[in-house]
């Protein structure tokens, strides 16, 4: 009799336990603001400083071994000569952009504006701890004014979206998650697609075959349609076109313009797109504008 | 109760071990912390099943958490493969190293395909969920391989704090008899 009534206990906590679990995806599902609730928030706040401790000793190793062998003043100037090609890079980029787009140098001055958006340094402490999906753990959260759809970048290119913000965290969804999809635009032929995550550690953009000229070596940059990323972010540059079954549709491989194997230092830019603003602002008690940051952010 | 704490505290520190340590080694190299803990205890808990199964969808909610999946995903899954595990303990002699392997890689088949089957349904513009061939064989290998080190820990773990409430007892024995 007692051994009858604790099965039906267990089977009833099961049922219950699965029933929560099975709640909250639908809720976490609907819910449009993933400002997180004090207890979760308190895992992911909790979960930075462990993650920094676990790194702190392997990044040491990591350092005295690449000191040891690079001559010190030669690496700092290697990183000072890149962090200079990156920019020179960048700033092409967007010359390029404004000259294809119209030719005028007054668009120039207004895509400068476009980007002229306060960047916040932030670390990233940690990667998804399942194998399937792609997202990170950055350092910086709501007290930095971090807040869900703003997109975050290196000085390489576009590396994600934030989706969840706790305290002093943020969740990073990767460009190359599978659940990711920006707008881009092929730089040279203007030839418009989607680019998506695809299993491991590439990209896949899907363009219309009627209007696509998309070759080998094209590089891809972010449209700036559907208001979440700013126009003419780099994402990366096409290896392959694939050949088509469909008469619509067609895709082409893409690497990314981002090393996401080494990915440690990310930007985020303290804007969000119209669409995530209009997503997330109901949830902000309609706040328009992004909190001013408890650190001044370096632009 | 001491037991559920330390599983507890496991079930929340080891994801985020595993988390910072993908940084560093990335490409799927690293064992899935939170299966191999839910294994573990579905194996060898010797403690109420309701605890058990709390502590199981626990894990699950904290690797939810540290993950880019939906809050509840994970936690169910982990729910079915504590109960997996605990049926198949039941039926079949799991105490030797092969035998846990081959349940972890098949358990890590099995949560692969029910987290791709739960992402297609919750987020069918996603597209098909399951990344299969190469990555799915190595992580299901990565795992079996760690299995019976994570198993017999938690066992060790589980041990030592019935032994530590034992030797109290005898501790306080002598006090007792002593006029």
């Amino acid at each position: 009799m007692t051994d009858n009534r604790s099965r039906i206990a267990i089977a009833l906590v099961s049922v219950a336990l699965a029933g929560g679990a099975l709640v909250s995806m639908l809720v976490d599902r609907r819910s449009t603001g993933h400002e997180l609730s004090w207890w979760s928030g308190a895992v992911l706040d909790l979960a930075v400083p462990v993650q920094k401790m676990v790194a702190t000793p392997i990044d040491f190793a990591r350092d005295a071994v690449r000191d040891y062998v690079a001559v010190l003043d030669v690496r700092d100037e290697n990183a000072a000569l890149r962090r200079q090609l990156a920019e020179i890079e960048e700033e092409n980029l967007q010359l390029r952009e404004a000259l294809v787009a119209g030719g005028r140098l007054a668009r120039i001055a207004e895509m400068r504006d476009d980007f002229e958006v306060p960047m916040l340094p932030a670390e990233l402490v940690g990667l998804d701890v399942s194998a399937w999906f792609r997202s990170g753990l950055v350092d910086r959260g709501r007290q930095h004014g971090v807040f869900s759809g703003m997109p975050v970048i290196n000085e390489q290119g576009l590396v994600g979206l934030v989706t969840a913000t706790s305290r002093s965290a943020a969740k990073v969804m990767l460009l190359i998650d599978r659940q990711s999809a920006v707008d881009a635009v092929i730089q040279r032929s203007r030839s418009r697609g989607i680019v998506r995550g695809a299993h491991g550690d590439d990209l896949i953009f899907e363009f219309v075959v009627r209007d696509g000229d998309v070759q080998a070596g094209d590089v891809l940059v972010t449209s700036g349609l559907g208001g979440v990323y700013p126009k003419g972010l780099r994402i990366g540059e096409v290896t392959e076109v694939s050949a088509s079954d469909s008469k619509m549709l067609q895709t082409a491989a893409v690497r990314p313009a981002v090393d996401f194997g080494r990915l440690e230092q990310v930007f985020v830019m303290l804007r969000r797109g119209p669409t995530m603003e209009l997503l997330y602002a109901t949830d902000e008690g309609d706040s328009a504008e992004v909190p001013e940051p408890a650190e001044r952010p370096k632009s | 109760m001491k037991r559920a704490i330390a599983i507890a505290l496991l079930g929340l520190f080891a994801p985020m071990i595993q988390g910072a340590l993908a940084v560093f080694v990335t490409g799927g190299w690293i064992p899935d912390a939170a299966l191999l803990l839910v294994v573990a205890i579905g194996l060898g808990w010797p403690g109420s099943l309701a605890t058990a199964l709390l502590l199981a969808t626990w894990i699950g909610f904290v690797t939810d958490l540290l993950s880019g999946t939906l809050i509840g995903q994970h936690a169910l899954i982990s729910l079915c493969a504590f109960g997996t595990a605990r049926v198949v303990s039941v039926h079949f002699n799991l105490h030797s190293a092969p035998t846990q392997m081959t349940l972890v890689a098949g358990l890590t088949a099995g949560t692969a395909l029910a987290l791709g089957a739960l992402t297609a349904f919750f987020s069918p513009e996603a597209g098909p969920g399951f990344a299969g061939g190469f990555s799915l064989v190595r992580h299901a290998v990565v795992n079996a391989l760690a299995a019976p080190f994570a198993i017999a820990a938690v066992a060790a773990l589980l041990g030592r704090l019935d032994e530590d409430s034992g030797r109290r007892v005898l501790r306080l024995e002598p006090r007792r008899l002593s006029p």
